[in-house]
């Protein structure tokens, strides 16, 4: 059973375990780049009004696409440019080799809304009186922007970041699967069943699920111990 | 809301401000503390626009405005924090307050771990963190119960004659605002004037049920009726 054999390279495709990093390199990378810019931008449009008004018809247009139609456009942007061809590494890298931009650029995409959104939300919805309250003790805006504003937005903003990595996490599996890829476990899924060896899909279906798992334990496990005042405060 | 209010608070004095409901007792309130604008007229304190006193005053909303991400000693830090105290003096000056108003023991406490009137006891350390000369509160005891708002307005008279502040305080008790004040002024239904303005010079610590205090509320309750 190819579960108890993770190291294993599989049919000269790589072992379970190193197209499963190849997946979670992938991710991790298309989520950093996504909160990076989600957050800021999100912070920004939030606070601003104006902005607000100005921005969501754009944001209302584009967030129903589903990542995965990007797919095409991806392609025809980015090609098959990797991490490591941008960095300008001449020799094959197993994981900078791997990490296709268009690839990323989907993950980018699926993360990005869910994020930005939230956070938007998360900083529209801090309570009047909390801000008041911060001005009346002699706060000025960018003090009440980093003490209050922030602080008080958090717990929306990580529910943001729990969405985006399990939309993330869909996004690459699928991607994966698509004709043109190579590496990752949706790709071994894929490949698996052309051959006929459906354990192996099985094996790779459990492997999936067992990361989305251990992802989101892991924000939950963060989200106890920072945010406990969340849930209490009304 | 309101329509002609013209009043002067001495120094170190206890106000109530009552009123019918509606009446704009919290709009004057903000518009002292420059929450919100007049349409006209404008607030001295000591003689110096508004704008320039602000670090002079200090509020104290009806509900908990406690940030709940920061428990009770760093909420009292809050104001200590945007002054610019040092690190040391901060904790120090911190736990001073909270002790003064009760709360020693409690400094690691988050919001949600507090009762109604613990948390308000903390909003106005942190307040008094600031230092204001002015304190402005807004019923602050009044989703405390009765017996809980007693015992606060006792502390707050004492905490009063502690540190010789002068405070605003708005209220729907007449029975609070005989106890607490040297000077009740009554609003009258919006958009409002002040109709009435009665002098306080009940002795302290004050009787509740003596004559004097039952008939001084009366005669505040006739003219909120009228």
């Amino acid at each position: 059973m190819i579960l108890f054999h993770p190291f294993k390279d599989i049919l000269g495709i790589g072992s379970l375990y190193e197209n499963a990093l190849i997946s979670v390199a992938r991710v991790f990378l298309g989520f950093i780049v996504a909160t990076a810019v989600a957050i800021p931008l999100g912070i920004f449009i939030g606070y601003f009004k104006k902005v607000r008004e100005f921005t969501n018809v754009l944001i209302e247009l584009i967030r129903p696409i589903p990542p995965l139609a990007w797919i095409p456009l991806a392609l025809a942007w980015f090609g098959l440019i990797s991490a490591a061809d941008l960095l300008g590494i001449e020799t094959y890298h197993p994981i900078l080799g791997n990490l296709q931009v268009s690839m990323v650029f989907i993950i980018f995409i699926g993360a990005f809304f869910p994020i930005l959104l939230n956070t938007i939300d998360g900083v529209k919805g801090v309570k009047t009186i909390l801000i008041e309250t911060a001005i009346t003790l002699g706060a000025r805006d960018k003090e009440i922007l980093r003490k209050v504003i922030i602080p008080a937005a958090s717990p929306v903003i990580l529910t943001g970041l729990r969405i985006g990595i399990g939309i993330a996490w869909m996004c690459v599996v699928a991607a994966e699967m698509l004709p043109g890829s190579s590496y990752g476990l949706g790709y071994l899924i894929s490949h698996a069943y052309d051959i006929a060896r459906i354990d192996m899909v099985i094996a790779g279906m459990v492997i999936i699920g067992l990361i989305g798992i251990l992802i989101n334990i892991i924000i939950e496990f963060f989200e106890e111990k920072k945010f406990k005042w969340r849930s209490k405060n009304a | 809301m309101l329509d002609n209010i013209n009043f002067e608070v001495e120094e170190d004095d206890l106000i109530c401000i009552v009123g019918p409901s509606g009446c704009g007792k919290t709009t004057l309130l903000r518009i002292i503390i420059n929450l919100e604008q007049p349409t006209a007229g404008k607030v001295l304190i000591k003689n110096r626009p508004l704008k320039e006193s602000l670090s002079d005053l200090g509020f104290v909303f009806q509900e908990s405005a406690l940030f709940p991400w920061r428990n009770a000693l760093e909420n009292v830090k809050f104001p200590l924090e945007i002054k610019g105290i040092e690190k040391e003096k901060r904790e120090e000056i911190a736990r001073k307050y909270l002790k003064l108003v009760g709360l020693e023991g409690f400094e690691n406490s988050y919001p949600f771990e507090l009762s109604g009137g613990m948390k308000q006891r903390a909003a106005l350390a942190r307040v008094l963190a600031k230092d204001p000369e002015i304190l402005l509160m807004d019923e602050p005891f009044a989703s405390v119960d009765a017996q809980t708002s007693n015992k606060l307005q006792e502390e707050l008279v004492d905490l009063w004659q502690k540190t010789m502040k002068t405070i605003i305080f708005i209220t729907h008790s007449i029975d609070e605002a005989v106890y607490l004040s040297d000077k009740i002024i009554v609003l009258s239904k919006g958009p409002s004037v002040i109709k009435k303005v009665f002098s306080n010079a009940l002795p302290r610590p004050r009787d509740r049920n003596s004559l004097e205090f039952i008939e001084l509320k009366k005669a505040v309750m006739e003219e909120i009726a009228d």
